[in-house]
């Protein structure tokens, strides 16, 4: 039998992994790379797993909506993230969505 | 190379191995990049750790290299996953050189039926292009299925291995590119010190059994002539011996024994290209020279990949880690 908490855990992680990809979209208006996004992400609130974050950053540059370099820094060679055209307006539509959703559900849940 | 970088190179080339080729390369570097990064930042929290159970700790924590790969692969898988494919590339090599080795026998009027459930090689008297053809298909697509399922098999393992706690430091050591295995060092050498001692000490071993007018005859099938192109297979096998005696005592297979492979592939390629012009060199001629056509063919492919994979690895000889720092 499945246990209750592991059953919320599978759903919050469903409602996480979408405002994920959002606040990934929104944070790399700025260029960044993977543990720069990672620690700017946790100071803001949202702690994303290591291993979940990366993969979705080079799936999100398959699909389009980022792009990447590798920068030389302090001798370290880094790959930086950045929204591309497509991104910034997924991003801008995806807000739209998320506002539309926080305030219905914020309507239902109180 | 410090500990912490050893860690870090096992646990990428972990991830790596599970990961398609084309990926793999990209992946690791990044990879490698942004752990050394999370650990630069422990370290720094955590003045005065020892920097090897820092990064153990860390990796513990990042999860088993099967779950990570899981991860970076693409939504939908292969059929024939990163891990099997070089067996089913070698595999699918092997069947169809046999087959066509016996399609063009068959061509030059020798036939042959062998039935080796589930593959089909029959090229009898009535067998038909249409039959050819689809005895290659059948051939083909058995060998898919079959991996296509040993790779769900492996992978049932992969996600058995993501599961629970894991501990970092049973690890293995990356793979030495360069290395290579016992077996493929030693069959080169016996192989080419057997035609060396056959073609110079005992030809007549070399025989064909066939039926003529409904007897069995054993002939020789080296033609007199044969003598004429001694010289030119000998500076071949011998420049191949002394490569492969050279990979031997290495027990590698470094960059400049690749080019050597190549150069004395186009010299091998050139010998068998005079064989088949200049002939005859066997009693069986013109019906061996389909056979030579496709030991050409053969050697021209490994040129062509080998060219082409020593040019790709020239461009990036490395350990993952190690391009992390500029």
């Amino acid at each position: 039998m499945v246990q209750s908490s592991e059953v919320q855990e599978n759903l919050s992680l469903e409602i996480r992994r979408g405002a994920i990809v959002l606040a990934v979209l929104g944070a790399l208006v700025e260029e960044a790379y993977g543990y720069a996004l990672r620690k700017s992400l946790s100071e803001r609130g949202l702690d994303v797993e290591e291993g979940t974050l990366y993969p979705l950053l080079r799936r999100l540059e398959s699909q389009g909506l980022l792009r990447s370099r590798w920068r030389v820094e302090n001798g370290r060679r880094r790959r930086y993230y950045r929204t591309t055209d497509d991104g910034d307006a997924v991003r801008a539509e995806l807000t739209v969505d998320w506002d539309d959703l926080t305030r219905a559900m914020e309507a239902i849940l109180s | 190379m410090s500990t912490r970088t050893e860690w870090i190179d096992r646990y990428v080339a972990e991830v790596a191995r599970r990961l398609p080729r084309r990926q793999r390369e990209d992946v690791a570097r990044e990879l490698a990049s942004l752990i050394e990064d999370e650990i630069d930042a422990r370290l720094e929290e955590t003045a005065g750790r020892d920097p090897e159970s820092v990064t153990l700790d860390y990796l513990a924590e990042l999860g088993p290299p099967a779950q990570v790969a899981r991860r970076y692969r693409s939504e939908r898988p292969p059929l024939v996953g990163p891990r099997l494919y070089p067996a089913f590339r070698i595999s699918v090599a092997v069947v169809l050189g046999v087959y066509a080795a016996l399609a063009a026998l068959w061509i030059a009027g020798i036939h042959t039926t062998i039935e080796m459930v589930p593959f089909w090689f029959r090229f009898a008297a009535d067998t038909s292009w249409y039959e050819v053809f689809v005895g290659a298909t059948a051939n083909f697509g058995t060998l898919v299925v079959a991996f296509a399922l040993l790779d769900r098999l492996d992978r049932r393992g992969d996600r058995a291995d993501t599961t629970g706690s894991w501990d970092p430091t049973s690890l293995p050591e990356p793979p030495d590119p360069e290395r290579i295995s016992r077996v493929r060092r030693i069959v080169p050498v016996a192989i080419l010190l057997l035609l060396l001692l056959v073609f110079h000490t005992a030809p007549g071993w070399l025989r064909y059994v066939a039926v003529v007018d409904g007897e069995w005859i054993v002939a020789p099938l080296l033609h007199p002539n044969y003598r004429t192109f001694l010289p030119w297979l000998d500076a071949w096998w011998l420049s191949a011996l002394a490569l492969h005696a050279g990979i031997l005592v290495q027990g590698r297979k470094p960059a400049w024994a690749r080019w050597a492979d190549i150069a004395v592939d186009v010299f091998g390629a050139w010998v068998l290209w005079r064989i088949v012009s200049d002939g005859p060199f066997t009693t069986l001629d013109p019906a061996f020279k389909p056979l030579i056509g496709i030991v050409l063919f053969g050697l021209l492919v490994a040129v062509v990949i080998q060219t082409v994979e020593n040019v790709r690895d020239a461009g990036r000889r490395h350990e993952p880690t190690r391009l992390s720092r500029a």
